[in-house]
């Protein structure tokens, strides 16, 4: 057997090795365990984005947020400071991020507000006014405390975040300041379910 | 030995080529499964690929260097004007005016995809008459609003859920009809008269009818059986695919024009002949942001290049009456709305300049450029959340610019940012 064909017999062996390969691999990926592994790389994104989310929470600017001019949906404009922010989710969205990504994260919130009581959810919101909020909102069937807040002051604060172009979640701690941000995919409704589980106390608290 | 060799050689391919298309097999599947039966509303015949030439009165406007150094006085321009308030009420809150139509039996369509995923139907006088919104999977509901249009020559609405793969149809006082599936995906159509319709797509989503996974417009008959494809998805820019234009399809009235991305092109959607034709261009010289970028520009630096603002791009929004067209165009990114003009086809005159200016007459231009044709009107929207901070301001220094109508006066100063849009209704002059 000369070397030419050799090559051919290691090219044809290379070939069926690639495609039994191939084939393999997806036989064994069904689509729940794509999912799955989709959904673990997710969350170490997630957990990256987090961690760099957090350093920036950690540093002194974002511990004394400024005092935010917000708008209610009665139009009353009031004050950050005017409110107890001590341990809530606040989700927060605006009129830059897809509809479906914010709808996505709708039966989860009304479950956490069902189950937490009443004021656990705040909804941090930015439309260019008070109708097409109150539109929206109802669009959602959102009927938790909502409140408007000018983008470009909020996005001055929160550059890493609102630079992602997501809704997200943030989590206040005990003394009213940031403790923990998720940013839901709409595609993996496991990595937020496993989110929501754990505000909700159903797994460990870590 | 030889044939050996080549046909090892062709195996090897052919393997290769098997275990390279597995994905796209994968997802033509996946898309055969959730329109199982797309054949039978298609249509299994051949698409006819429609051409495209130059309009016989195809225009290069030229837009001048110094644009953003001169107002659009809308008032020198402007012949009659007339108002119509929009009825506010809880129930009818428009959230945004996304699409705008109106039918010869006086009705006002509003179509508000983005906020309240709902039509309101109001009479010519701005009286409220019916909401179309029907969230759900029943036979007349629907899961997401892509998008609605108006079928004018039989007074119906018609709405697309993507979700669901259907259109609703509904009368023009909003009463259910009919649901119909769909055999393929869009994301913006337009009635185009004869029971047809023009849809816009993008590209590689239909993989599953290969003669239009590429094209940007499609022709449908009754949004069912494919007619026509035209013009392939094409980006100048190696590393810039998958873009789309903010207004890419847009309704002028009783006609529809189609604005490529990556081009300042303006089709005119007339598919009576099957070719679309090229109606004008802007020509911004060495102004112009597409013209002026490498090739092999990264996506990075185009938008890198699009934030500094010292190009003019259009996106798409234009309208057209009689012999005038309008256009608004931008410096740098992707809303419209720094500079605009007024062209007459007839004169070849160009009215155009810097839209917001304290200078321009305060009624219109002010507030809003155009955003729909009635007639021989031009439309524009005062939203009064947008205008109260500045009316506000204006009757503290009582710096008024222009006399008002009495009648917009009174809305003006009895309107609350809670209130829907004022329309204003203008003819221009001639020029």
């Amino acid at each position: 057997m000369g070397p030419r064909n050799m090559i051919i017999l290691f090219l044809l062996g290379f070939g069926l090795l690639l495609i039994f390969g191939v084939t393999l691999f997806s036989i064994q990926l069904s689509s729940k365990e794509k999912l799955l592994r989709e959904a673990e790389s997710l969350t170490f994104e997630n957990e990256q984005l987090i961690r760099m989310i957090d350093l920036q929470i950690q540093s002194p600017n974002a511990c004394f947020l400024p005092d935010y001019e917000l708008t209610d949906v009665n139009g009353k404009v009031l004050y950050w400071r005017d409110f107890e922010w001590r341990d809530k989710l606040i989700f927060r969205f605006s009129n830059s991020n897809c509809m479906t990504c914010v709808k996505a994260q709708v039966p989860f919130l009304k479950k956490v507000n069902e189950e937490l009581g009443g004021d656990k959810v705040v909804l941090l919101v930015s439309y260019d006014n008070r109708r097409e909020m109150i539109t929206m909102l109802k669009t959602l069937g959102l009927n938790m405390r909502a409140y408007n807040i000018k983008r470009q002051e909020f996005s001055k604060d929160n550059e890493a975040l609102e630079n992602l172009g997501l809704p997200y979640l943030i989590e206040t701690g005990k003394s009213g300041q940031y403790s923990r941000v998720f940013v839901p995919i709409k595609e993996l409704p496991k990595v937020s379910l496993q989110y929501y589980n754990r505000i909700l106390g159903l797994i460990d608290n870590k | 030995m030889k044939i050996i060799e080549i046909l090892s050689y062709l195996l090897v391919t052919l393997l290769c080529i098997c275990a390279c298309s597995n994905n796209r097999e994968k997802k033509i599947r996946a898309i055969e499964n959730r329109l199982s039966g797309y054949q039978d509303i298609i249509g299994i015949g051949h698409i006819k690929e429609g051409g495209i030439r130059k309009a016989t009165d195809f225009e290069s406007i030229k837009i001048p260097k110094g644009i953003e150094d001169s107002v659009l006085f809308l008032k020198d321009i402007i012949e009659k004007v007339r108002y119509v308030k929009l009825e506010s009420d809880t129930s009818c809150l428009i959230g945004s005016v996304d699409k705008l139509y109106f039918s010869e039996s006086g009705r006002i369509i509003v179509v508000d995809k983005t906020k309240a995923q709902s039509i309101f139907i109001f009479g010519s006088d701005g009286m409220f008459i019916n909401k179309i919104h029907r969230i759900g999977r029943g036979p007349d509901e629907y899961v997401e609003m892509r998008d609605a249009c108006f079928i004018d020559d039989r007074e119906e609405i018609v709405l697309y859920d993507d979700r669901l793969d259907r259109c609703l149809y509904f009368t023009i006082d909003g009463e259910f009809l009919r649901s119909e599936r769909v055999g393929f995906f869009f994301t913006n159509f337009e009635y185009i008269g004869e029971n047809r319709f023009v849809h816009l797509q993008s590209p590689q989503v239909n993989v599953h009818k290969k003669s239009i996974e590429n094209k940007n417009i499609v022709v449908t008959e009754n949004c069912k059986k494919i007619l026509a494809s035209y013009r392939d998805y094409y980006s100048p820019f190696s590393n810039i695919h998958s873009f789309g234009n903010r207004r890419a399809l847009v309704n002028s009235g009783q006609e529809s024009y189609y604005t490529p991305v990556f081009s300042d092109t303006v089709f005119h959607v007339n598919m009576v002949s099957d070719v679309m034709e090229a109606n004008y261009c802007l020509d911004f010289g060495d102004n112009g942001l597409i013209k002026s970028l490498n090739k092999n520009i990264s996506l990075d630096e185009y938008f890198e290049i699009l934030n500094q603002r010292n190009l003019y791009s259009f996106v798409g929004d234009n309208l057209a009456v009689g012999d005038y067209v309008f256009f608004s165009i931008s410096k740098g990114g992707e809303m419209s709305g720094d500079c605009a003009g007024f062209f007459s086809k007839k004169t070849k005159k160009l009215f155009c300049g810097m839209g917001y200016s304290i200078d321009s007459c305060a009624d219109v231009a002010w507030y809003s450029f155009p955003e729909a044709v009635n007639g021989d009107e031009l439309v524009s929207i005062i939203d009064p959340a947008l205008v109260m901070p500045t009316e506000l301001a204006m009757r503290e220094n009582k710096s008024y610019l222009t006399e008002r109508s009495p009648k917009l006066s009174k809305w003006l100063n009895s309107t609350t940012d809670m209130d829907n849009p004022i329309l204003m209704f203008y003819t221009l002059k001639k020029f």
